[in-house]
């Protein structure tokens, strides 16, 4: 007698996810492959990695709680297909195997290279981040024009039209990456004429992103009020995508033996010896540009330049450059990059200093730029760690910096003073490494008196000038009166109802007491940003504090003689940083620590209105259609196409 | 010189006083008095002197009050401004050594062309009696330059012109301007083949128009008029090349009578910004003429094909599109598609830019009156002399010179047509405010009022005209060729009058 078996058919994969014995915690990262810096780069060292990004359910494109990938070309008017990274197929081989003629890949490697930025801002900075908020300043802006304004996903656009460009879009909620032909004069390892894409390069990506990271954080450092505040904006892009090549292991160590530990050097020694005085024969001897300072290679190349488009090296440290005042963004910028890369290499040096000496007292001996692998490893790590710790600075000081108007100095007093909080003691010397650096390229801030510590801290406010901030009673809803003070959440978030609540108290509180914040008491008061601050301080306790960022604005003429002609924005404001009531304090009454104000009312208003109108002068702002909204923000389009 | 000027006040301010007395007077009085104050003639100069005196009759007749309201002091200095549609034609008649002595600044149209260039430079021919002092072209543009190149026979035969002088970067014997003018005319031609087969929009329409102004009509119109002004007058009167700094030759008649300070384009070896024919301007320009047809049609980046369709994303990738909207993926197509790289526009921006940024700006001193014509200099133009230094940001206020210029000027020649890149705020807000001024323009050639770029910009022109006292006057406030005033045409501040149709006069 024959058994029959029942034919079974094979179950779905999602059924067979939902059986109960499979009930396996969800992973906390995903791995996909990309391009370690771009196509054209590693002839020596495999130029493909594996990165890892925190792990969140995808749709296709992919379509991320944050990001979306969406692949439409506006060159060609078409789409191309979204890469599902879910299916078990490009599951079971993170990602899809890199490619330049697959525009699945290229998807893929655009929203590892974003997620894999954006996390970098959000462990330094220690909170999650949002893309830019409408403009909710103006008192009669319609709150659903300010929704559309809102970008809730950052939308990246892997082909987004045919130019050697890229740049962030606050219209098209997102970043259009180009593609282009290289120049028949094109460089190093890309042939005259082959198509480029820029979406495919670690360094544009990453660079671009952190154009809208910063744009969410604060948004009016679009607004060119001085030379400093877009080179600003380009300068620190520049210093997120160089701080990220120190996260790649296996190239830092790379750079580290070829430089001889000297990762400040602009070249790599060749892997074959040279004689000296004779040109290269055989490809190894060649030297190349060192890819840890280098920025954006292939594109680079591609335009018929040897090097890259930027380097981490881009003045020498001379007050001669920015002396010079150059007015480009990018090249003011570099200025910026230059003096923190500066504090970087030089605090890096003191702190690996101890490794050679151990090395050299047990015998080991350093033959021209060889370094043995175990030391290049030790040499690695701290130089990772430390660019962990100087793009926390970095990051961090951004919320020290003033809402409107920065200058570089305004960011060398943010610095000193978030280096200050974080490491007091400071071992490594951090703070006098980027004091030099800054100094060195004659960047003083113009604020403070002295060139000391004390004096580049914002300075803590003295409580009798600066009322506290005590509970008021204030509507929330139809029917709901609530008498609170300000609500500081825990470490993941503030809920709705908590936000809802500061945003009343501190309206409140700054319309009441404008004048001492520098602000015009006849004017609204906007408060575009607060966010909660946890902080374990070097003796354990957990320090709370709330930064807050109240900003206002008027129109001025360019002349005011002949205010027909046309007007400009002028903005004020003040960084307000706001310590939480200590335990058992019943009252919820809290203090103001520090006000890093840009004034917009009484004497230092009117001077820096004087100020920012010689600019906008100067800069021939005061041509073309000074009405439409976007005249005096920075069109990233334009600025980025010079490059 | 300085006696002579000296006497020649002492002698005005008893005309003028015979003038004020004899106000109610017959018109024709006033018209004696006015030739009077212009030097004796020659039995040579009669023609002139008859047009001169038939204009002069006719003007009294129709404003016979306004001479004399006009502050008196008339010195004889004249500038008529013809309409022609959207291009300059000035001729300023001066006191010079031998009589009134005329110079011709610029003639030609482009937009907007009226169909009234043949009055005007029959008009030109009677009341200059074919001679001209000088000839001054400011930029190789066709709405500067069109009727030498229209009415080429006319010019060729004029009696007398007793020098040209043209912007420096025309000069056909600097090998590098002349290769940089070449490599704008590829650029142009290229440019307007790219844009012959684009559509009728608003963008397309405006940068043909803009290519078109730097080729010429019919593509080569303004080569024929150069070619005339080089060498195709019969009387082969000299030609000089000028920038910014130099001393411009006087002929004969002019010498002495007259001072004239060329205070731009800016040198060509001064670099960067200030140079209007610098070497990121060359390389972009460059790399726009040499880029291949190929590239200028969208090409696939695969070689595969990939089809696919909004739909193949989900819902929420268009969500932050979606407020108010059916097809939020549309709108992310429509807003891409704005964001597209328009070459050939903005090339056709940069040429006409750079262009312009050639014009030679002069500075004519006649009997103490100042009288500035810019051309149709924009920006990077004027911060050569207004700033006379690097612009840094930091301190960019005008240069006491500068101020000095413009604090002290009689006369304006508006630039660029009164569009909004071509008088800075700055100088608006410097400017003396007795100063008249004088607009060649026409509405709706150029620019879009709903993004206010519109030429000429309403705003500019009535800040202008605000800080001047109302003495600003746009050439289409006359008829001409059957073309009525334009609608925001006024009655004629004191100093400016017209027979009623083709010109507009001022006199100072």
């Amino acid at each position: 007698m024959t058994k029959k078996t029942p034919i079974r058919v094979a179950p779905s994969a999602d059924a067979r996810a939902a059986r109960p014995w499979m009930n396996v915690a969800r992973p906390s990262r995903r791995s996909l492959r990309i391009y370690s810096r771009d196509p054209s780069n590693g002839s020596y060292l495999d130029n493909t990695l594996t990165v890892d990004i925190p792990w969140e359910p995808v749709q296709p494109g992919p379509t991320g709680a944050h990001l979306s990938v969406v692949d439409y070309d506006g060159a060609c008017h078409c789409y191309y297909p979204p890469v599902d990274l879910e299916h078990p197929h490009v599951l079971a081989r993170d990602g899809l195997d890199p490619s330049e003629s697959d525009p699945r890949f290229h998807q893929q490697m655009v929203y590892a290279v974003a997620s894999k930025t954006v996390e970098m801002f959000e462990v330094a900075l220690g909170r999650k981040i949002h893309w830019r908020r409408g403009d909710r300043t103006a008192t009669d802006h319609d709150k659903t024009a300010a929704a559309t304004e809102d970008i809730r996903r950052l939308h990246l656009f892997p082909h987004a039209m045919q130019e050697p460009n890229a740049y962030y879009s606050r219209d098209a909620h997102g970043i259009l990456f180009g593609y282009f032909r290289a120049s028949p004069n094109a460089k190093g390892n890309i042939l005259p004429g082959q198509r480029v894409f820029t979406c495919l390069s670690y360094d544009i990506v990453a660079h671009e992103v952190t154009h809208a990271v910063i744009d969410g954080i604060r948004a009016y450092f679009t607004e060119p009020t001085n030379p400093d505040v877009l080179a600003f904006h380009e300068g620190f892009a520049d210093l997120a995508a160089l701080f990220a090549h120190f996260t790649q292991h296996d190239a830092l160590v790379d750079a580290i033996q070829r430089t001889g530990g000297r990762i400040y050097q602009q070249d790599l020694a060749p892997i074959a010896p040279v004689t000296d005085g004779t040109a290269p024969t055989i490809s190894a001897q060649a030297r190349t540009s060192n890819p840890l300072v280098d920025l954006a290679q292939q594109f680079g190349q591609a335009r018929a330049a040897s090097r890259g488009l930027r380097s981490a090296l881009g003045t020498p440290a001379t007050p001669d450059a920015y002396k010079g005042n150059p007015q480009e963004p990018h090249t003011r910028g570099a200025i910026l990059v230059a003096a923190v890369f500066d504090a970087y290499f030089t605090v890096y040096t003191r702190r690996t200093a101890d490794f050679f000496r151990i090395f050299r007292a047990g015998g080991g001996r350093i033959d021209g730029d060889e370094l043995p692998t175990p030391l290049a490893n030790q040499l690695a790590h701290t130089a990772a760690e430390l660019a962990r710790c100087f793009f926390q600075l970095c990051a961090r000081a951004l919320d020290y910096c003033p809402p409107v108007d920065v200058t570089f100095g305004d960011f060398l007093r943010a610095l000193v003073t978030v280096a200050s909080e974080l490491h007091p003691r400071d071992r490594d010397g951090i703070r006098d490494a980027l004091k030099q650096g800054f100094r060195q390229r004659g960047i003083y801030p113009d604020s403070a008196s002295f060139f000391s510590n004390d004096a580049l801290r914002w300075p803590e406010v003295d409580q009798e000038t600066i009322p506290p901030i005590e509970p008021r009673n204030i509507a929330l809803a139809k029917n709901e009166t609530l008498k609170s003070g300000l609500k500081f959440g825990n470490p993941n978030g503030l809920t709705k109802r908590e936000k809802d609540i500061n945003g009343e108290v501190l309206r409140d509180y700054f319309k009441k007491n404008a004048a001492a914040f520098g602000l015009d008491p006849t004017l609204n008061v906007a408060v575009p940003s607060f966010h909660p601050k946890f902080h374990v301080g070097e003796d354990g306790a957990l320090r709370l504090e709330m930064i807050v960022e109240a900003v206002q604005h008027r129109d001025v003429a360019f002349d005011p003689k002949v205010p027909e002609v046309g007007q400009f924005p002028m903005r004020g404001g003040a960084t307000v940083v706001i310590s939480a009531p200590s335990v058992g304090d019943e009252t919820e009454t809290c203090h103001v620590r520090m006000v890093i104000a840009k004034p917009l009312h009484g004497a230092a208003g009117a001077e820096r209105e004087k100020r920012q109108r010689r600019y906008v002068l100067s800069q021939g702002l005061a041509h073309g259609d000074a009405e439409d909204a976007t005249h005096f923000g920075a069109d990233f389009q334009r600025l980025h196409e010079e490059r | 010189m300085a006696t002579k000027t000296t006497s020649a006040a002492g002698r005005h301010t008893k005309k003028a006083a015979t003038k004020k007395a004899a106000t109610k007077k017959a018109a024709k009085k006033t018209a004696a008095t006015k030739k009077a104050a212009i030097k004796k003639p020659t039995s040579k100069r009669a023609t002139t002197d008859k047009a001169v005196k038939k204009t002069a009759t006719k003007k009294a007749a129709k404003k016979a009050s306004a001479a004399s309201s006009s502050g008196g002091r008339k010195v004889g200095i004249r500038v008529r401004m013809y309409r022609v549609g959207f291009g300059d034609f000035f001729l300023l008649t001066v006191p010079g050594n031998d009589g009134p002595a005329h110079i011709l600044i610029d003639c030609g149209v482009h937009a907007a062309n009226i169909g009234s260039m043949d009055a005007c430079v029959q008009d030109l021919k009677k009341v200059t009696g074919g001679k001209l002092a000088l000839v001054i072209v400011t930029h190789y543009h066709a709405d500067h330059l069109s009727g030498f190149a229209s009415n080429y026979d006319d010019f060729a035969k004029f009696a007398h012109v007793g020098a040209v002088w043209i912007t420096n970067r025309l000069d056909p014997k600097d090998e590098r301007t002349a290769a940089f003018n070449a490599k704008l005319d590829s650029v142009a031609r290229q440019l307007e083949i790219g844009l012959a087969a684009r559509g009728d929009d608003r963008a397309s329409n405006e940068a043909r128009a803009k290519v078109e102004n730097a080729l010429g009509a019919a593509g080569g119109g303004n080569a024929k008029a150069l070619k005339l002004l080089q060498g195709g007058f019969e009387c082969k009167p000299k030609v000089f090349y000028y920038q910014g700094g130099d001393t411009p030759f006087l002929p004969p008649e002019l010498e002495g009578a007259i001072e004239a300070q060329i205070l731009a384009p800016s040198p060509k070896d001064s670099g960067g910004e200030f140079s209007a024919s610098d070497n990121k301007t060359e390389q972009y320009l460059a790399a726009a003429a040499d880029a291949n047809d190929s590239d200028r049609q969208p090409w696939s980046p695969f070689e595969k094909d990939w089809p696919a369709s909004a739909s193949d994303y989900p819902a929420v990738a268009f969500q932050d599109y979606a407020i108010g909207r059916e097809e939020p993926w549309k709108h992310m197509e429509s807003v891409l598609g704005a964001l597209q790289p328009d070459a050939l526009a903005a090339t056709a921006d940069k040429l006409d830019g750079t262009l312009n940024n050639q014009s030679l700006v002069v500075l004519f001193t006649v009997k103490k009156k100042k009288l500035l014509f810019v051309g149709d200099a924009q920006w990077g133009n004027w911060a050569y002399w207004l700033y006379g230094r690097k612009v840094t940001g930091k301190d960019p206020g005008i240069s006491e010179e500068a101020k000095e210029i413009l604090g002290s000027i009689d006369f304006y020649k508006v630039g660029h047509h009164g569009s909004t890149n071509a008088t800075p705020i700055p100088a608006v807000a410097a400017m003396n405010h007795s100063c008249a001024a004088m607009c060649s323009t026409a509405v709706g050639a150029y620019g879009n009022p709903a993004k206010k770029t519109e030429v000429p910009r309403t705003a500019l022109l009535d800040a202008l005209s605000t800080q001047l006292g109302d003495r600003m006057v746009r050439s289409d406030w006359v008829a001409a060729n059957g073309e009525a005033p334009d609608d925001s045409a006024r009655d004629l501040p004191s100093g400016f009058s017209t027979p009623g149709e083709l010109y507009i006069d001022f006199e100072l």
